[in-house]
């Protein structure tokens, strides 16, 4: 596979040298890295460069837009500059609070719980079962099912006689009605959320686990040491970037996740559901109220970001995520 | 991975896959019922074909199949090489805002889509992108590059450089170093963003229903929600039309699978 | 250049190209006027328009030959999404269907809605007499004419006469008093086996204000918001009254229902015999017979007085980035659409039109003529129709939720009284 190609392009051996060892050319060291990362730069634009294209072309604008809105009112086709005031107003509704901490509580709730499923799923497959081939392709279904499938399923599970009060009908005598009980209602959602997305952890924790070499696990087994034991100190940190990709992906995309929450409970009994991203739909598309869906957005950003950030600035050292 | 395991292990596998599958069961079975489909499940149940007669003949879902495979497929052919050269590019190169840029990646991640549709399609409006199903598997491969470059630069992170350097010893450009050497390691990172993408995009309802406003244009899911109307629900018909939308996700894995198992030839430190 | 570079930069302008090809390919052509014809763009939701409404549009471009229709249908699920987009944006269709429920107040207060006052009204079979006074009444605001009423939205009480006869209760006349109501749920409650006294959908909020409480307010004599939105009666003797008897009727329903949103799951309880009664409209009669053709039933009233006699109802409107050179073409669309015997196939139910009802064929039968005989009493919205209402509609659910759920209504009121104040000033 690998041709001899005598070939030489002119650039390469910068590029060559960045991957081997430090150049000693004139201008000492300090240039040298200059040099080095000039010419890199040509380079990530060409490697790089086909992603954020297409990131710019797409998705600039929807984000620049949202930052800019949110300092905006319009109405009647006519944007008057308002500063924070629409910050203010949703800061001092009092419907901020408690979004906020639904907003974290499901993503806590919904991440802990997608991971931990999705891991003992994954232990489980995570031998050789000829059934396997066709048990896992299914095991995809909860998360490729169209959302108004899983949510109408969902609730029909959650109704007064369906099928979980009569599974618990010999332990209490009337089941509750989940989704109408203010109490009850965001861990019904909660479940339902963690039943959704398990299968993304399932797939990418199986194989990471799959690329553990055998005798890693056989050794750790002849020294006599627990299941429990080879999981926490060989199998996880083994993975270790696998789980940290699919933690910072999956965080994100549980805080902003939509769909499912809505279509099950709109927002809940008195806002009992309403996270952060319900709200935003709301004002845009209920109320019609664009630049204060546009500050929603940015509040999100920063949330989120707030909580991003610390997490990438303390693995500083391992050279990114 | 140890040794194939008996009969009690696959039995359990099948009972787990089951009970996860639970609430999913629920909607088949109801699919090959009639109608009132929220009504007692097992009493009178006499199952009929009747919801996928309709489905097949009375509406244009296979022609919405179509559609959601071009937009589908344009995602994916489009999202695997570039977030691959990218994820290369992050991994390998080191240059001056790498790691903002990086950043900046997962930054486009945040905001839901809901806040990100409305300036959507505005841009869709000013390039006349409407009913462009090429157009929205762009958009489609725009919203799950984070993904795979994530995933693929974490692969070849785990990939040592001296297998970079004994290529480049023999003599490739960085190019040929990437196409023929690292290229075939990360094949189930690849494989993986590539199912992610599809499936990513084929349930996608919000873009489809905004970008998409030609009725011969429609997505499968689109159609789905169709039978959602303003006095009436075909609630036979949405059972049946999600049976059939769930396929191709499990079949694209299904075909897909053998790739996620990574061959490891010894020696390579994760 | 790198071999890496220079390979990029080719593959992208390839790229580019293809996108730009498929784009010119297959993109839909800018609706605009070019050597004198008219494009004009009418947007629906999937379903909403009758099925022989485009054949009228095709009569009405073969008698106009310079002005070219195209239609797009969006499923009900994302209407209102891909509406506001297309408002936002400022490009979208030239004439689209607009629900009274919420839409036409928002919207309009908004800007997005052009005042056609001037333009529109007035063309032959635009005018106030063409159409009943009430529908009428209903898209006149202070601030102008923002739409044409379509079709109509009266609502009646549904009672299962199946139901009625298992809990050997006396059938309803075509009005009913509040315990008699009461009285039926109970008894049909008691019937067990799955089968609920009354249902509704607890959690749309434009279904409760038009459908329940709504009319239950004005039924005990009084207003939610007055008229000109600056004063609000939260705890006004009539308000707690119907509130109080709300929870009372509920109590026949399953619980589920405080939080359902969909209004199908009332209907599709209601035909197969689940449910004793329900409040909706006229829509729902041909929906009821499709799912059980043998359904029994009856509709009554607590009183003649309905909530706004359009909503459920749609509204045809014009937005308001529509360039000022199409408005005669459009004039000319609403002028033909809006004859008699066109006009039925706007909708296919129930037109706002008067002289369509002789017409209409599908809506002959005893069961629709309560909504009729509705329609020319007494009718208007529970809330007013101004950028405030959303906030206002979502406040008054919440409270009634509250009470449902177990808080006094006295209390419930009182916050709610506040939130309604501090919305009005």
């Amino acid at each position: 596979m690998l041709r001899a190609d005598s070939r030489e392009e002119p650039g390469l051996h910068a590029d060559q040298q960045a991957v081997t060892r430090p150049a000693v050319r004139p201008g000492g060291r300090r240039a040298a890295r200059v040099r080095r990362a000039a010419s890199n730069l040509g380079a990530a634009a060409a490697w790089i460069g086909p992603s954020y294209l297409i990131f710019i072309l797409i998705m600039a604008f929807p984000i620049v837009w949202n930052v800019v809105e949110s300092f905006f009112s319009t109405s009647y086709g006519k944007s008057t500059f308002v500063g924070l005031s629409n910050f203010r107003q949703i800061i001092d509704s009092g419907q901020f609070y408690s979004s906020l901490f639904l907003t974290l509580y499901w993503t806590a709730g919904v991440f802990i719980g997608q991971f931990i499923l999705g891991l003992l799923l994954a232990l489980f497959f995570n031998r050789q079962l000829w059934v396997s081939r066709f048990v896992r392709p299914l095991m995809l279904l909860p998360w490729a099912v169209p959302g108004i499938v899983s949510s109408t399923a969902w609730v029909f599970l959650y109704s007064q006689n369906g099928l979980i009060n009569e599974i618990l009908s010999p332990f209490v005598k009337s089941g509750p009605a989940w989704l109408a009980d203010p109490h009850l209602v965001m861990p019904a959602v909660i479940v339902a959320g963690i039943w959704k997305g398990a299968p993304f952890y399932f797939l990418m924790l199986l194989a990471g686990l799959q690329t553990i070499p055998a005798e890693l696990v056989e050794a750790a087994k002849l020294d006599g040491a627990g299941r429990l034991k080879i999981l926490v100190r060989i199998e996880l940190p083994y993975i270790r970037n696998i789980i940290a990709v699919t933690s910072v992906l999956g965080l994100i995309w549980t805080a902003n996740y939509f769909d499912g929450i809505y279509l099950m409970t709109g927002g809940g009994p008195i806002n009992d559901t309403t996270t952060l991203p319900i709200w935003i739909y709301n004002t845009a598309f209920s109320a019609f109220n664009l630049s204060e869906a546009a500050a929603l957005s940015v509040i999100l950003l920063v949330l989120v970001l707030l909580i991003a950030v610390p997490y990438l600035l303390l693995r500083r050292g391992d050279d990114d995520v | 991975m140890s040794r194939a395991k008996g009969l009690a292990w696959n039995i359990a596998a099948v009972l787990i896959c089951l009970i996860m599958l639970l609430p999913l069961l629920w909607t088949l079975v109801e699919s090959f019922h009639g109608s009132n489909v929220f009504g007692p499940v097992f009493t009178a149940f006499r199952p009929t074909l009747a919801n996928y007669r309709f489905v097949f003949t009375r509406t244009q879902l296979l022609h919405q199949f179509a559609n959601s495979f071009i937009a589908c497929l344009a995602a994916t052919v489009v999202s695997v090489p570039v977030t691959t050269m990218a994820a290369y590019g992050y991994s390998r190169l080191r240059f001056r805002g790498k790691r903002a840029l990086y950043f900046g990646v997962l930054v486009t991640q945040i905001l839901p889509a809901t806040a990100l549709v409305i300036p959507l399609y505005k841009v869709w409006s000013l390039g006349h992108l409407f009913n462009n199903l090429l157009a929205l598997g762009v958009a489609y491969a725009a919203f799950n590059m984070a993904l795979g470059i994530l995933l693929v630069k974490n692969f070849l992170d785990n990939l040592p450089v001296s297998l970079d350097e004994a290529a480049v010893l023999d003599g490739c450009s960085r190019w040929k170093v990437f196409w023929f050497v690292l290229r075939p390691l990360v094949t189930p990172a690849v494989a993986a963003t590539a199912v992610f993408v599809f499936v990513n995009a084929w349930q996608d309802y919000l873009l489809a229903s905004s970008l998409i406003t030609n009725a011969s244009d429609f997505t499968a899911n689109v159609g789905l929600y169709s039978f959602e109307g303003a006095f009436t629900t075909n609630w036979g018909a949405i059972l049946a039309t999600s049976v059939l939308v769930s396929l191709p996700s499990v079949v694209m894995f299904a075909s897909t699978q053998r790739y996620f198992v990574r061959v490891v030839s010894g020696g390579v430190k994760g | 250049m790198t071999a890496t570079l220079r390979r990029t930069l080719s593959l992208m302008g390839a790229a580019t190209l293809i996108a730009a090809a498929a784009a010119a390919c297959s993109s839909s052509p800018s609706p605009s006027s070019s050597s004198g014809t008219t494009q004009l763009t009418i947007w629906s939701c999937t379903g909403c328009w009758g099925t022989t409404f485009p054949a009228v549009l095709n009569q009405f471009e073969k008698a106009h030959r310079n002005i070219k229709i195209s239609t797009r249908a969006i499923p009900f699920a994302s209407y209102d999404t891909v509406l506001s987009e297309a408002f936002a944006a400022g490009s979208g269709p030239d004439i689209v269907w607009i629900n009274t429920s919420g839409d036409y107040g928002l919207f309009s207060s908004k800007g997005y809605l052009k005042d056609i006052s001037g333009s529109i009204v007035g063309a032959p079979n635009v005018r106030q007499s063409d159409f009943y006074p009430n529908e009428w009444k209903e898209v006149v605001l202070r601030q102008g004419t923002f739409g044409i009423p379509i079709d109509t939205g009266t609502r009646a009480l549904y009672w299962n006469k199946t139901l009625f006869k298992q809990a050997h209760l006396a059938p309803f006349g075509t009005t009913v008093t509040w315990p008699q109501v009461l009285n039926a749920a109970q008894k049909i409650n008691a019937l067990g086996g799955g089968v609920s006294g009354f249902r509704y959908a607890g959690g749309e909020k434009w279904a409760m204000l038009y459908n329940n409480i709504g009319p239950l307010v004005y039924e005990a004599g009084g207003q939610l918001v007055n008229n000109s939105a600056t004063q609000a009666y939260a705890t006004s003797a009539p308000v707690q009254q119907a509130v109080a008897y709300w929870d009372k009727l509920i109590a026949y329903a399953p619980k589920a229902d405080i939080t359902q949103q969909d209004q199908t799951v009332a209907v599709d309880a209601f035909a197969s015999n689940k449910a004793g009664m329900y409040y909706n409209g006229f829509w729902d009669i041909p929906t009821m017979l499709q799912a059980n053709p043998k359904l029994q039933f009856g509709e009554s009233l607590m009183k003649d007085v309905t909530v706004d006699s359009n909503t459920g109802g749609w509204i045809l409107s014009v937005p308001s980035y529509v360039d000022s050179s199409k408005l005669a073409a459009i004039r000319d669309l609403y002028s033909y659409v809006f004859a008699p015997q066109r006009e039925i196939t706007l909708t296919g139910i129930m037109p706002a039109v008067k002289a369509s009802t002789p017409l209409d064929k599908s809506i002959e039968g005893p069961q629709y003529q309560l909504f009729w005989n509705i329609l020319k009493e007494h009718a208007q919205q529970p809330l007013p129709l101004t950028a405030n209402m959303y906030g206002e509609a979502i406040d008054v659910l919440n409270a009634v939720e509250s009470t449902e759920l177990g808080q006094s209504v006295p209390s419930a009121m009182g916050s709610l009284q506040q939130k309604l104040g501090a919305l009005l000033k």
